[in-house]
């Protein structure tokens, strides 16, 4: 899966769990507290995309990351280290 | 095996509380946003002459009979927020509410966690047996360091809950042996000193999650069998640093175990978890008090729950530890429970204006490890004659030497 892709699917995840806003919209390069979410609806953006993506890294790892584009290079980083069947 | 569970139940959320509302406003924050993420309406505040010792006793007083005195062979008080490192508050709180000397008493500390981890102490001891017929007494005191103007500030407060627990239980039994725990080495919040509260919020919350989820797989395998999580649990209580927090760990396990669209999810959140967050959003952070306060929160609510109705419990404590546990609510739970008159009392709470409120905070931590101070029973405007007088409240006198000294209002 390429990074594109893992942005997609984060964004998807943006506009189911937030009010208001179409994908479209949403730049990488800003962070989801741009877009209005609180502290709860990231979490809950990093779960869904995690859950979607099959992937699994401990959330508290993740307390850090700045913008969309980060976690989607995370998630990538962990794809590639463990690659899916 | 005994069966166990909460004879008596009780809180106490202090006789002053502040408005978030009027926080939000005088930090220019949208005080509609504020209300709506954290669930908080209003936090509790502690006066002058209130330390945890009293804010303890004070939830026990209204519970403990006579002939309780005399039935109590453990107490336990989990705490953060103790006022000694060596000396636990149990002394203290032994003494203040006269038990017998053939008492085992100690503190439990594990962040929010240490109120459970007093309850499972006292659960054991009666389970087992070696209790021989005793009760044993648990009481969760925290309450929160000073905060003024950090972003922290929106989700501080505390209750104090006391709970008898015995092998005649009223209100709630345990299912002892469905129980599921997880344990993780972090540093989310933590009091590295008698004042400092600190931590990283979003590490917390995360933790807070993984240890849900951790926590909840290990007790599907103690429950054995199938567990359908829409149909198994009536009630869920969640750990509440804030009770917002409590939708987020709803949304976390329903989305594992439950998907479904977001108005049904908040369709089940209202059924389901809502009815437990009453006291939380009148205490602010419920600190090791948080399952107790779900549990009076369920019992004394708008939509009565039926005997045997199972509640499924998270306890969080930062560190970190998650435990799920289950319990089930018995026959006339409800009527002893709002004989209590909680929600009379917590409506007598007088609200500060926030510039009180910031005064109030700068004053008690001043008293953190002072040695020698006595609080000032003219402060707040008459709280003292209106709340305390006469109302055999503990409070404390004074420290001197850093000897403390309490005296019953």
């Amino acid at each position: 899966m390429t990074k594109q892709e893992v942005i997609d699917v984060i964004k998807k995840n943006i506009v189911e769990n937030l009010d208001d806003i179409k994908a479209e919209d949403i730049d990488p390069m800003k962070s989801m507290a741009d877009y209005g979410a609180n502290s709860l609806d990231i979490i809950e953006v990093v779960s869904c995309t995690m859950r979607e993506l099959n992937i699994k890294i401990p959330r508290a790892e993740l307390a850090d990351i700045k913008n969309i584009d980060q976690l989607a290079d995370r998630f990538v980083q962990n794809m590639n280290q463990s690659p899916q069947a | 095996m005994n069966r166990v569970g909460i004879e008596k139940l009780h809180l106490y959320l202090s006789t002053l509380c502040l408005d978030m509302r009027d926080l939000a406003a005088a930090r220019d924050k949208d005080p509609d946003k504020v209300v709506s993420d954290y669930l908080i309406d209003r936090r509790t505040l502690l006066p002058p002459w209130e330390d945890t010792v009293t804010f303890g006793a004070n939830a026990a007083v209204p519970i403990i009979a006579e002939e309780d005195r005399d039935a109590i062979g453990l107490l336990v008080v989990g705490t953060e927020s103790s006022v000694d490192f060596g000396k636990p508050i149990s002394t203290n709180i032994h003494r203040a509410l006269k038990l017998g000397p053939n008492v085992r008493n100690f503190e439990t500390k594990h962040a929010c966690y240490s109120g459970v981890a007093a309850l499972d102490t006292a659960v054991n001891y009666v389970a087992s047996g070696h209790n021989r017929g005793k009760k044993a007494l648990v009481i969760s005191t925290d309450f929160s360091r000073m905060h003024l103007g950090l972003k922290e500030e929106f989700v501080m407060g505390g209750v104090s809950a006391a709970v008898l627990v015995s092998d005649q239980p009223k209100l709630v039994e345990f299912e002892t042996m469905k129980k599921g725990t997880w344990t993780l080495d972090t540093y989310d919040t933590f009091r590295p000193s008698a004042k400092h509260e600190v931590g990283n919020n979003e590490v917390s919350l995360y933790s807070y999650l993984d240890a849900l989820e951790g926590a909840y797989r290990d007790y599907l395998e103690s429950a054995g069998g199938k567990v359908d999580f829409d149909a198994y649990f009536r009630f869920l209580v969640y750990h509440t640093p804030f009770a917002g927090m409590a939708f987020q760990a709803h949304r976390t396990l329903t989305n594992l175990f439950s998907p479904k669209p977001r108005p049904e999810l908040k369709a089940d959140f209202d059924r389901r978890v809502r009815p437990a967050l009453k006291y939380s959003r009148q205490a602010g952070s419920t600190y090791g008090s948080s399952n107790f306060a779900g549990i009076m929160s369920i019992l004394t609510g708008d939509t009565p729950p039926a005997d045997g109705d199972r509640i499924g419990f998270y306890a969080y404590g930062s560190g970190a530890v998650g435990e799920f546990y289950s319990g089930r609510i018995l026959g006339g739970a409800v009527e002893l429970a709002k004989a209590g008159k909680l929600d009379a009392e917590i409506a007598r709470r007088r609200v500060l204006p926030v510039a009180e409120y910031e005064k109030l905070e700068q004053l008690r931590e001043s008293y953190i490890e002072n040695p020698d101070f006595t609080p000032d029973r003219a402060a707040h405007n008459g709280l003292y004659d209106e709340h305390y007088r006469g109302r055999g409240r503990l409070v404390l006198a004074g420290v001197k030497d850093f000897y403390r000294t309490y005296e019953w209002s």
